[in-house]
This record gives C-alpha cells, structure tokens and sequence, in this order.
C-alpha cells in the first residue's frame, strides 16, 4: 500500500534525532503495517536473524533489530505495539525498549493501535538506549498523549544501581511450555539483582496472566481496522480504479494490502460492529483497565518486575504459515506492556550453546522509565553487553 | 385514522472558530480555492494526530450555558466510521456517548403560544469535506461543528408552518 510513499513531514522521532545529530542510515524493513511477529510479511521480503539465518529476526521491527545485532548501526528505532520492538531484539540478541505510553511523541508513526503504540529504540547497550531515550522523550504539540511531565536525565539516572530496591519475579504462568534456556535466563538475571544488592520476592498476576492476548488482540486489531481505514488509494498509497467509488476502495485495499493485514482488519471491523462491540471490545477494554490495575497494586509494594518476554527462542522460518495462533500467543507476554502503557525493557542476558540469545523483560511502573534503565544498566553491568553477531563467518549476508 | 408528527431535530452549527476543530488550518472556508487551508492531520495523511481546539470547547459550553444544558464534567469523542469519498480518515471523530452538554431547552413562539423545545444534548464533531462530483474539497474538512439535538417530541404547532396565512 505504501511501498512508493515517501512522506512530506518527520516523524517528531525522526526530528528530535536529526536536531541530536544522528545520521540517518536508511529504512529498515518490518512486517507490513507492523502486523507481525518474524518480518515474514514484508513485501519487500524477509530478513535473516544475524545469530542464525536459519530462522527470524521477530517482528514487526526485525529489520531494526537486524540491523543493531549485524552490527550496521548502534541504534535503530522501532514501534511497539504489542511487543514489536521488544521481540525482535530478543529475537535478535540486543537491547530494546518500549517506554511508557506518553512518553516519547506518536507524531509520524503510521499508525497501528493508537492507544497501543510507542516508539521503542534498539541498541547494543544499555547506556545508548538511555542517550537515545533522552533524546526521543518529551512533549509535542502535534501529539496531546505525549506527556509533559519534565522527564529527568536518564543517562544519569541509569548509572543509579539497585541497591535496597525490591523486585519481583513473575511466577504462576506455565514454564513447561516455554524454551528452557529462557527460564536460565530469568534465574541468571535474577541472581545478577541480588547481588547487585536488589531485594527479590515473587508475584502473581492471574488476571493478566489468563486475558492478556486475548485481551490485546481484541482492543489491538479493533483499533487497527480503525486506523487502516484512510488507506483507500484516493489521497496516497496505492491506487486501483473502479467504476464506482466502491469499487475502487475494494481493488486498492485488497490489492495494496498483504495478507496478514486483510486479515487483521476483517477480524477488527467484525470486532467493532453491533453485537460484537458489546460483547467482545467494550469487554476487552474493561479487562485492559483491569489489567492496568493488577499492575499498578503490584508497583504499590515493588520497583520492578522480572518475566519473560517471549515464551520461545527465536523461530525457524514458515512458522507463520504453519501455525499462526501460537505465533500470536508469543504476544502474551510482551503485549502486557502496551496495554497497561507501562515501560519495558528487553534486556540479553546471553546465548545458548547454539548462540541463541536469551533475553528477559524488565518492567516498571507508568513513566518509571528511570528506574527501569538503572535496572537494565545494573544487570548489564554482570551480564554483559551482547557483542555484533559475526554474520561473516556465517558466509556474510548475501547468502 | 389520526396521524400525529413527532419530530426531532438535528442542527448543525458551524462554530466560529479560527483554526478546525483538530488542526490548525483557518476554517475561513468562505471564498477560498478549493482545496486550500488543508494540512496532513485534516487529510488523514499517515501518521498525523487529532489536536483539540480550546476555542471549539470554549464556545460549546457557553452555547450549552445559554441553552440551560447541563455541562459535562467528562466527555469524550468517539470514532464514527464509514468509507466516503470526502471523509479522509474514514471516520468522522465525534461524540457518542458523554457529550459536552445535556438536558436544556429554549423556549420559542409558535401558534401564538409560548413553547419549549427540549434540547436533548449538543456534541462536538468535525465537518466532512465538500463533495462538488466527481472532486473532493477539503476546505471544510475538520472544520469545528456543534451538533445540537432535540427531543422528539410532538411538533403539531409546526402545521400552522405549512399553510402560512
């Protein structure tokens, strides 16, 4: 649909980086519309995972992850939705971050969810994620989500450590059927914490835990449908004539559009209308407040919360094919984030013996980005920073 | 069989505001070129964000004070949605439930009669484009509109309006 479009304006993302100084490298291939989790529904084609070309770099930002992990740029941005930049940096062994709904502007990025969407940065370490962060946060004009709240530095904060905070570990969800080396990974951050002088207590979170996915793909691709709308061909975008003006709208959509996103809108649009708006969507914001709410009583007694932030290493390709609802399931716990606007990070703390990463998600309270960082910065200070994967030895990226 | 009309009426106002109801193009529309004082959130180009005018607030609730409404100490927009050739964003942002004013009425003569018009709420909403077959104008679009319902109510006095003497 977009493929041709050059847009007229920046991104206040985009902005704040050029005013910084950065040099803008290029586009990075994502799943189309953002509408993914492996960047297989490019139509421009998929990405290889730099620690295994084998399988995928997640999605929907793998081409950002791919990029920082193959070592081409020490930043990449994203957008995060559901867990699209997040995900992919797991997938991909490297740092990335969804801040705080509110916390960075959402003016230029096509949007997917609105209320779901954040800008998220990927990088190698913790202290760029940090710098980058400074540089994206704070308020827009163009965008009235965007707080206002005088963000304090956060690439001095980072630097702030852990010690005496109280953190808690997510338990109550079923381990067995996750990859194991990701629960090592959880045990090895865990021990990182307490011995960077960290208080560690355990927490349940049942409602979260048993509606999350269901819950984010209601409000998700509601919202989604709504949004895709304006993609009609007459303004922008790909364009089909028609001897009526539905007509047209039909050719240049069903054309235009891949097929992971027909499909997201045609559950959306069945979503919000009559009948199933009240029975499926209102329920699914009710169960998001409720959600939101199970979190902000936990960060009533704790800092931080340590969890997965994907139940499985990275995929081999054609899972996408094969089996799309346990793709989607991958969402579960990533997508918690979004719906409460709460900050995330997605933070490597190693590699199998095949050289998978292993990530863990990090979370905090609502504009808690801060102490999120210090936290991250504290665990990658005895984890240590992944390195550039070695896509040469792997016969270089022309394979 | 008698036959008794019960109508309602939906008015639109246009509020005269600077700047539209979302961005901060002039709704000066009047005498214009077609397609002129758009910008890229009032043609739904991707990316772009609703920006709230303060003004189209402002003159709502002193319309809904004047009409004796009750003001809204929280109201919301809500997206109404269809595909229409002068609707950029396929959905026209509006107000569905909590509007910014309910109750009142304004009280007016009919039949030699004093009569009272119960209004049933006003909302805000943003204005389609201008549709003149086969272009489409977008002068108008997203200019600030204050929707103003009555109540369906029984309107015999309106007959004397069709046979004027």
């Amino acid at each position: 649909m977009l493929s041709d479009w050059i847009p007229d304006y920046d991104a206040t993302a985009v902005k704040r980086m050029k005013d910084a100084g950065a040099v803008l490298m290029g586009k990075t291939n994502m799943d189309e519309f953002a509408m993914g989790s492996t960047t297989e529904s490019s139509i421009f084609g998929p990405t290889l995972n730099p620690r295994d070309f084998n399988r995928v770099p997640g999605g929907s930002s793998g081409g950002s992850a791919a990029a920082v992990a193959a070592g081409f740029c020490p930043i990449a941005l994203g957008s995060d939705t559901g867990g699209s930049v997040r995900q992919p940096s797991a997938f991909c062994g490297v740092q990335g971050m969804k801040p705080s709904y509110g916390q960075i502007s959402r003016y230029g990025i096509v949007a997917y969810a609105s209320s779901l969407d954040q800008v998220g940065p990927i990088t190698r370490n913790i202290a760029d994620m940090a710098a980058v962060l400074g540089v994206l946060a704070g308020p827009d004009p163009n965008d009235t989500t965007c707080d206002a709240y005088e963000r304090p530095s956060f690439s001095e904060t980072a630097s702030a450590g852990i010690k005496g905070k109280k953190i808690a570990v997510l338990t109550g969800y079923d381990a067995e059927s996750m990859d194991s080396p990701l629960i090592e990974a959880i045990e090895k951050a865990v021990g990182y914490c307490r011995s960077a002088g960290a208080e560690i207590v355990e927490a349940k979170l049942p409602i979260t835990m048993k509606h999350a996915v269901a819950c984010y793909y209601m409000v998700a691709l509601g919202d989604a449908s709504s949004k895709l709308a304006c993609f009609d061909g007459m303004r922008y975008g790909h364009h089909s004539d028609g001897r009526s003006l539905v007509e047209m709208y039909k050719r240049s959509r069903n054309q235009g559009f891949g097929k992971e996103v027909r499909k997201r809108i045609l559950i959306g649009t069945c979503i919000l209308t009559r009948g199933y708006y009240e029975n499926y969507y209102v329920p699914a914001t009710k169960v998001r407040q409720m959600i939101a709410d199970e979190y902000a009583e936990l960060f009533k007694g704790v800092d931080s919360l340590i969890c997965p932030i994907s139940p499985a290493l990275p995929y081999k390709k054609g899972l996408v094919e094969e089996d799309p609802v346990r793709m989607y399931l991958g969402d579960a716990f990533s997508s918690i984030a979004n719906l409460a606007g709460l900050p995330s990070i997605s933070l490597n703390v190693g590699f199998t013996e095949e050289g998978l990463p292993t990530n863990v998600q990090l979370m905090g309270p609502r504009f808690g980005d801060a102490g999120l960082l210090a936290l991250a910065h504290a665990i990658e200070n005895k984890a240590g920073s992944p390195p550039i994967a070695d896509i040469e030895k792997k016969g270089g990226c022309r394979e | 069989m008698k036959r008794r009309s019960v109508i309602g009426l939906e008015i639109h106002l246009q509020l005269k505001t600077k700047t539209k109801l979302f961005c901060s193009c002039s709704s000066d529309y009047i005498g214009a070129t077609p397609n002129t004082n758009v910008c890229p959130v009032c043609l739904a180009v991707p990316g772009t964000l609703p920006i709230l005018n303060d003004h189209a607030v402002e003159l709502g609730v002193k319309i809904g004070l004047g009409l004796h409404c009750s003001i809204s100490d929280n109201t919301r927009f809500h997206r109404k949605h269809y595909f229409y050739a002068d609707l950029p964003k396929a959905y026209q942002i509006t107000q569905y439930e909590h509007p910014i004013a309910v109750g009142g009425y304004v009280d007016i003569f009919a039949d030699g009669k004093e009569k009272r018009v119960r209004v049933h709420h006003l909302h805000l909403e943003e204005d389609a484009g201008k549709l003149v077959h086969p272009t489409s104008d977008g002068r108008l679009t997203g200019a600030s509109i204050l929707s103003l319902t009555t109540t369906a109510g029984e309107c015999r006095f309106l007959r004397s309006f069709r046979n004027p003497t």
